[in-house]
């Protein structure tokens, strides 16, 4: 058990380290067509979806703050600011990824790697590798901040339209007292997670794409094994960084 | 082909857009509430505990924010300094006096509430430190509680004691409260029944007083009428009034001329005729006697003063008397 989620650390961490360090491929215009493809159907594409969920969970939280707190308007602002900016977004953004996306670059790769037949040493090569891994880790972390500046607004827009229903105060007093309440660089480091989490959650998904057997039945086993390994890394990051904020 | 591959990237390059500019906007609008594009001024105070304050603690004045903490350092005497800014239009307004105390409220997050002060001096902007005043935790209001109310519990316990003690005099007491409750309801009975018979009293006097009242007003009704009577012959009286005093006037003047007549007969009679003169006498009764005769039978005798008496009497013969006789 040990051994294996070490070498799945490292596996993840080698395959980070991989597409960072080789970023200069974006220089060439097929890397970054697939990149636009990627951003498209991960972020543009997943839009919707997460804007939904955003507006959903933005007037779901005041109600719940209000229904446990009782009448507080600050409490229930700061229960926004920590929902609609600071954690949720980046949360449920990743969950969609790796719902949406992630599973399906797993499956994808892995099929490539069935169907084309090619050899572990070609594929290990850089030049191919580079061009299915770099645009699907970059594409998910700026789809991932992209949906997380999204999802940031709609929460905020629907928790405030939300609370100011509730609390039967004017929504403009509502979005300053917000904007009283938020801190300035959270919303920064809230997409910076999101980026954060996108880039690993490409990672994870390419990884066990590119590692997957070349049989039919390693397809949904890679598939498997890159969503549960995305939401383990998402977490764990998350916890990482609550633990720096605490240090 | 290309025209859907043109509008993807189109619409890829509107939401990306659209996502910074969200993510701006928001950062933009929650620093400037925040007075980041204002000019603040370093604020600071000492305090010996600064648990529940970290940077970014919100500052406020008459409940306003105006700033935040900006840092939290620890002294050589293991105080702590803690650095704020503030808005720098708010600066003059904070006098020397000016006092920072820790507010914390239920589940709200700490603030720093300012006290502007009331110095006449302002607050020296070379060395801009607050007095800090911590508000007391739980905790200590606990304590300050308890160590209030222990005395008012042994007081209390020795009030019980005491009372225990005198519990023999306090049955006493009680026994003694319960007969004068029982006289004093006895005395109420009597109170009851001297009431009602009062009350009796009072409805007899109230209807003989109806009585009275009816028969005065009976009697006012009576004088009423008189008083119209009386009214109506005043009224009478009023219309012949005039006629008779006319008329009495005009008898007078008859008397005066005859009077005037004889008084000038007499006179020449007296220059020219004295011995005629002792004749005179009985024509002048004989006249008298008509004035007289006439006085008395006239109508209005009743209005005239009576006659003044005579000084001397008018069988006197007296012609003097005649002449210089008072006015009538």
């Amino acid at each position: 058990m040990i051994t294996a989620t070490t070498r799945l650390a490292l596996g993840y961490t080698s395959m980070l380290v991989h597409g960072v360090m080789h970023l200069k491929r974006l220089r060439d215009a097929g890397v970054r067509d697939a990149l636009a493809r990627q951003v498209q159907l991960s972020g543009v594409q997943a839009l919707p979806v997460v804007g939904l969920i955003a507006v959903l969970l933005g007037a779901i939280v005041p109600a719940q703050a209000l229904a446990l707190l009782g009448p507080d308007n600050e409490v229930v602002l700061k229960v926004l600011v920590w929902g609609g900016i600071r954690e949720l977004a980046p949360l449920v953004t990743a969950v969609v990824l790796i719902a949406r996306s992630g599973v399906a670059i797993a499956a994808e790769i892995a099929l490539m790697h069935l169907r084309s037949g090619m050899s572990d040493a070609l594929w290990l090569g850089a030049a191919h590798e580079d061009e299915v891994v770099i645009p699907r880790m970059l594409g998910l972390a700026a789809s991932g901040a992209l949906l997380v500046s999204y999802f940031q607004a709609f929460s905020i827009v629907s928790g405030l339209l939300a609370s100011s229903l509730l609390l039967d105060t004017p929504l403009v007093a509502e979005f300053d007292n917000f904007l009283s309440t938020g801190v300035w660089w959270h919303v920064a480091l809230s997409i910076g997670k999101g980026a954060v989490f996108g880039l690993v959650i490409g990672g994870v998904c390419c990884f066990h794409g590119l590692h997957a057997q070349a049989q039919v039945a390693a397809i949904p086993k890679a598939a498997v094994a890159a969503c549960s390994g995305s939401l383990m890394m998402v977490f764990v990051i998350d916890l990482f960084a609550a633990w720096l904020r605490f240090v | 082909m290309p025209e859907v591959v043109n509008r993807s990237r189109w619409l890829l390059a509107a939401v990306l857009a659209g996502g910074v500019l969200l993510a701006a906007a928001l950062t933009a609008g929650i620093a400037w509430r925040h007075g980041s594009f204002e000019q603040t001024v370093p604020l600071y105070a000492i305090t010996e505990h600064a648990g529940g304050i970290a940077a970014g603690t919100a500052v406020r004045l008459s409940g306003v924010r105006i700033g935040e903490v900006t840092a939290l350092v620890l002294q050589p005497d293991l105080k702590v300094r803690i650095d704020m800014r503030v808005d720098a239009n708010l600066l003059p307004s904070l006098r020397a006096d000016a006092r920072a105390q820790l507010v914390r409220e239920q589940l709200r997050p700490a603030v720093i509430d300012i006290e502007p002060g009331a110095a006449t001096a302002p607050l020296n902007t070379q060395d801009p430190r607050l007095s800090y005043r911590s508000r007391a935790t739980l905790t200590e209001i606990a304590d300050d509680l308890r160590s209030r109310l222990v005395p008012i519990l042994d007081d209390l316990k020795q009030v019980s004691g005491t009372l225990r003690a005198r519990q023999g005099d306090i049955a006493s007491v009680l026994q003694h409260a319960a007969n004068a409750s029982g006289e004093l309801a006895r005395a109420a009975t009597e109170v009851q029944l001297l009431v009602a018979g009062t009350r009796t009293q009072l409805a007899g006097i109230g209807n003989q007083s109806q009585g009275l009242l009816t028969q005065g007003t009976a009697a006012v009704s009576r004088v009423g009428g008189l008083v119209e009577q009386v009214n109506a012959s005043l009224g009478v009286v009023n219309g012949a009034l005039p006629g008779l005093l006319s008329k009495a006037d005009r008898t007078l003047d008859n008397l005066q001329g005859v009077a005037t007549d004889l008084r000038q007969i007499s006179t020449a009679a007296a220059t020219t005729l004295p011995g005629v003169l002792l004749a005179t006498p009985p024509l002048v009764d004989d006249a008298q006697e008509l004035v007289q005769g006439a006085r008395r039978s006239w109508l209005v005798r009743g209005l005239l003063p009576p006659p003044p008496s005579l000084e001397l009497p008018i069988s006197s013969h007296d012609a003097a008397v005649l002449r210089n006789a008072p006015p009538r």
